[in-house]
């Protein structure tokens, strides 16, 4: 008789708030660590009460992720809201799409007039960054999820670091990187530091942003190679994310996102910031967007998560990738 | 025509078989005279022959013989191996940061032994093992130990879930050699078993219709949840059939069983 080689699989639809779990992104300057256990590191949470995510892989899936400017000890959804990103998933297709935000583009911020975006947060919360960018985009997310630093760096660590094939050097002693080119085993120290980041990037916050998305592809694949060569790992990517978490997500819709999550082909990753011209109000350094582009990306991502290729800007690493 | 079954499988033997067979008797004049003058007796004598045989013949109805039953064509009364899945390592996941992992580990590996393991013992039992199953192609009972559309999508790959389809026309007789399983357990935010992941390996000797003997090798994933008892609500199983030797033979005096081998 012929050597049979068969296999079946049925994984059930989800999306990767796991990955968004890992490396939710962050910005400033380190300190030690103090003790955490009194607040969490991370949180996950449905964006809308009244509108329940659809995670049948029937519809994409749409999810706010943003990266506070807390320190270890400090209050994570209280500071600025340095890095921005919106992850879209399009299960039926496999692909993402991640579009950084600058933290610095003007944008109008309900109640508060306009000023950059990353003042939301302090102003309102995540709640208010995440109507803030709904209100930009026109896209109702589905999930937002926050972290500092020591919920990134530790949720790297616990889950053994994270495999990254770094594009160019960054070297950055404001952000203490002295990271070198090629593939390697980034620590949750490393991988810090990498998001963190911006004057060694000739488009700074741009370039950042975009690293940041470089990171979110990074843990998708390193989620993914790991479940493909033993499933059981999505339990312990789950248990480090909520571990140092605070959620009101029923546990059965993050494994199902975590799911979704391995069913995503990270080479198939579209990874963008909205593009926009830099300038100053004062002493304060400030983005603004192109308006035409972010209405075009924002209509173009509404409907399926996708970008067409027309509408996918230039890397703003483009020099340091050529 | 099911009764041919077995002889039909082993031709040759059938028909040299001549321990029955009357002696020739070449005059049929003294034949007819003989029979005549030994009717009674030979009723008599031959009594003990046809009781025999009718129990021969009570036995294939019942046990299905080599395989190939009377009643109803299927093999309903043959009864599946026994076999049960060495369990492995136990992992604990928890998402509650100062549980107490002692108390989980302990409750994980009652959860295991007690609830999840006689599921995935039934899982292989009913798919690989079980002749009633097998032998009919008809898997049903299996299905309904995964969840929801995963059931429908294990109904799709019923060749690798199970013996197969068709089975029952491709092998004699299936014996476990063995099954191990690993798990992780995750628990909730109230520290209650949420999701199990089992990790499982199985192999066993099939023995083809065509007399050669295959390893039937089957290893995956799956993830069990609790809803109307533990149930697969996610799988990622692969079959790697390969040729193999038969089975050593039995120390004399033994008796081939095609049931009586044991995980």
């Amino acid at each position: 008789m012929a050597v049979r080689h068969r296999s079946a699989r049925r994984i059930a639809l989800a999306v990767s708030l796991v990955t968004a779990w890992v490396v939710g992104s962050t910005v400033g300057t380190t300190s030690g660590p103090t003790s955490a256990r009194a607040m969490p590191f991370f949180q996950i949470e449905q964006a809308h009460a009244e509108h329940v995510p659809v995670l049948d892989g029937s519809e994409p899936i749409f999810v706010l992720l943003i990266g506070s400017d807390a320190r270890p000890g400090e209050a994570v959804g209280e500071l600025r809201a340095d890095s921005i990103h919106v992850v879209a998933i399009n299960p039926a297709a496999s692909k993402m799409t991640i579009v950084g935000f600058p933290r610095d583009a003007l944008v109008p911020i309900p109640g508060f007039g306009t000023t950059r975006i990353n003042a939301a947060m302090v102003s309102g919360g995540p709640e208010l960054v995440l109507e803030t960018v709904e209100d930009l985009t026109g896209i109702t997310m589905d999930y937002w999820a926050l972290t500092g630093f020591r919920g990134f760096d530790a949720m790297i660590t616990q889950v053994g670091g994270l495999t990254m094939d770094v594009p160019f050097s960054v070297v950055d002693s404001a952000a203490e990187a002295n990271i070198p080119a090629g593939r390697q085993q980034l620590t949750g120290d490393d991988a810090l530091a990498f998001a963190r980041a911006r004057h060694a990037l000739p488009s700074g916050d741009f370039g950042r942003s975009e690293n940041h998305g470089r990171l979110i592809i990074a843990a998708l694949a390193q989620l993914k190679r790991e479940f493909t060569r033993d499933p059981s790992r999505l339990l312990v990517w789950i248990g480090a994310g909520l571990r140092n978490a605070q959620s009101d997500v029923p546990l059965d819709q993050l494994m199902s996102l975590a799911f979704t999550a391995t069913t995503v082909n990270p080479k198939r990753v579209v990874n963008i910031v909205l593009p926009g011209s830099v300038g100053m109000s004062g002493t304060t350094s400030i983005v603004s967007l192109n308006q035409t582009e972010l209405q075009t990306i924002s209509h173009d991502l509404e409907s399926d998560g996708l970008l067409k290729r027309a509408n996918i800007p230039p890397s703003p690493n483009a020099q340091l990738l050529s | 025509m099911v009764v041919t079954a077995p002889f039909g499988r082993y031709p040759q033997r059938a028909l040299s078989d001549s321990r029955l067979a009357q002696p020739v008797v070449a005059n049929r004049a003294e034949r007819r005279n003989g029979n005549r003058k030994r009717r009674l007796p030979l009723a008599v004598l031959l009594a003990p022959v046809v009781l025999v045989a009718a129990g021969v013949v009570l036995f294939l109805v019942v046990s299905g013989g080599n395989g190939g039953g009377i009643i109803g064509g299927d093999n309903d009364d043959e009864a599946a191996p026994p076999f049960d899945f060495r369990v492995g390592r136990v992992r604990v996941e928890r998402v509650v940061a100062d549980a107490d992992t002692d108390a989980l580990q302990t409750e994980a590996e009652t959860l295991v032994t007690e609830e999840i393991t006689p599921v995935i013992d039934e899982l292989w039992t009913d798919g690989f093992l079980d002749p009633a199953n097998w032998r009919q192609g008809d898997y049903e009972e299996l299905y309904t130990l995964f969840e929801g559309e995963v059931a429908t999508t294990a109904q799709s790959s019923v060749d690798v879930l199970t013996l197969g389809a068709a089975a029952g026309d491709q092998y004699e007789r299936v014996t476990p050699d063995r099954g191990g399983i690993t798990y992780t357990v995750l628990f909730d935010r109230d520290n209650n078993p949420h999701t199990v992941t089992a990790s499982v390996r199985f192999r066993a000797t099939a023995e083809l219709t065509n007399g050669t003997f295959v390893a039937i090798v089957s290893a995956g994933q799956l993830f069990l949840q609790e809803s109307d008892g533990w149930k697969v609500i996610a799988f990622d199983v692969s079959r790697n059939d390969r040729e193999t030797t038969p089975p050593t033979p039995a120390p004399s005096g033994a008796t081939p069983s095609a049931t009586g081998a044991t995980g």
